[in-house]
């Protein structure tokens, strides 16, 4: 059984994921930040052979250690880690001239960025093993710097932005080492990304997971990452 | 050009050299440490009123690179530092603007552009070069729209001396196109951002 490990399962894309996964017989290791929410357990229910809920807080060092040792309590392999926790909060979409809030910008940063670097890194020697080795990252259109047309949201497209480069980072050095490489822009899905679920966007998130599935699993762009999106489309840095 | 310029850098070195070619062409420079640009800002607000340039060097001092292990206590501090202290500077100077010559300056040493390859030897270097980007671009997307002008410069670490007398001609003279940013080099090669 090949086995996945997603980041941010609670809801939205995430537990959207971690179903799709679980459907197509993978094991999932699911991590869990908001334990007010009950869907990843009825999901676990569900499935209680193939998922494992972790809990997990990406932006610390130490919930990230514990992660590890839960992982490692039930295997020593995983096939692919999916970065897809991230936040996008409110303080932060405001027009320079109308302040900025910079406590809220370095916590973007912190958990956006630095966050899938720190859980990628935590979870590399469980990857050694596997015939996939496979880096998975949710990023964001606001990430593009050369089609970005926003005035305002600078944290979060700071944080996407750098997260893109350090994708590249990763992928250059460890891509040698046989790791493999996915960084998709799901597009605008009706999520809590915001505290509410967003009901004005394009997008079903089991829709995207399928798509995003699909996108994760084809040989495909292996040698020169690229940020495609959820119809295929290459997106600029 | 206007008679007011603030020069913003964390690199003492950088902020004389500015400060002298400035002040060879008449012009009245304030200097900020990035690490405190409202204090600098609100002497200037006491003493002068107003400014016409902004020049802002966000000098990164990077973790050195290590492939196995991320620092990402230094990661944080110097995001903190360097990226947000860049914005931290507008914010605070942009008020002194309103009624001058509305001209943005930035100084990068930045290899990458949204065009090309990043340089993936440092990755806190890809990722700040990449931040600082975005930040520009949301800015000359919103301020552009009030009359503010941008320019950035491609400082090279090797040739500082010999460049910022080039780079000072550019911050200061008209461009062809005000309406698209741009990274120019010492050599005069321009990339879109």
């Amino acid at each position: 059984m090949a086995t996945v490990f997603i980041t941010g399962c609670d809801r939205g894309l995430g537990l959207s994921l971690a179903t799709h996964f679980a459907k197509q017989g993978w094991r999932v290791f699911a991590g869990t930040y908001l334990p007010e929410w009950s869907d990843l357990d009825q999901l676990a229910a569900q499935y209680p052979s193939q998922i494992v809920t972790v809990p997990l807080d990406i932006a610390s060092d130490a919930s990230v250690r514990d992660a590890v040792t839960t992982v490692r309590e039930h295997t020593n392999l995983l096939d692919m880690v999916i970065n897809n926790a991230a936040i996008a909060s409110g303080p932060n979409d405001k027009e320079i001239r109308k302040g900025i809030d910079y406590g809220d910008m370095l916590r973007l940063f912190e958990v956006n960025t630095l966050g899938a670097l720190r859980v990628t890194q935590a979870l590399l020697p469980l990857l050694e093993d596997s015939s996939w080795k496979r880096l998975c990252f949710i990023s964001s259109e606001a990430g593009s710097i050369a089609r970005s047309q926003r005035v305002e949201w600078y944290g979060y497209c700071m944080s996407k932005a750098a997260l893109n480069q350090g994708v590249r980072y990763l992928h250059d050095t460890l891509r040698p080492a046989g790791c493999t490489f996915r960084l998709f822009h799901p597009g605008w899905m009706r999520t809590y990304m915001s505290g509410v679920r967003n009901e004005r966007a394009e997008l079903e998130p089991d829709d995207v997971a399928n798509i995003a599935y699909d996108y994760f699993l084809t040989p495909q762009d292996e040698d020169c990452l690229v940020m495609r999106d959820w119809q295929g489309k290459e997106w600029p840095w | 050009m206007g008679a007011v310029a603030v020069v913003v850098t964390a690199e003492t070195q950088v902020g004389i050299t500015l400060f002298h070619e400035l002040r060879q062409r008449n012009i009245d420079v304030f200097c900020s440490d990035i690490r405190a640009p409202s204090v600098v800002a609100e002497a200037t607000w006491d003493e002068d009123g107003g400014i016409d340039v902004l020049i802002v060097h966000p000098k990164l001092s990077m973790p050195a690179p290590d492939s196995t292990k991320i620092d990402f206590t230094s990661l944080r501090q110097t995001y903190d530092t360097s990226v947000l202290g860049m914005l931290r500077s507008v914010e605070a100077f942009l008020p002194l603007m309103q009624e001058g010559q509305k001209r943005l300056c930035f100084v990068t040493d930045a290899v990458w552009t949204s065009g090309n390859r990043a340089s993936t030897n440092n990755l806190g270097g890809a990722m700040f070069d990449a931040a600082l980007g975005m930040a520009y671009k949301i800015l000359f997307n919103d301020l552009r729209r009030d009359g503010y002008t941008f320019r950035l410069f491609r400082l090279d670490v090797e040739t500082v001396e010999n460049d910022v007398r080039t780079m000072i001609d550019y911050f200061l003279s008209p461009h062809t196109n005000e309406d698209t940013l741009v990274i120019r080099d010492s050599y005069g090669k321009e990339i879109a951002l």
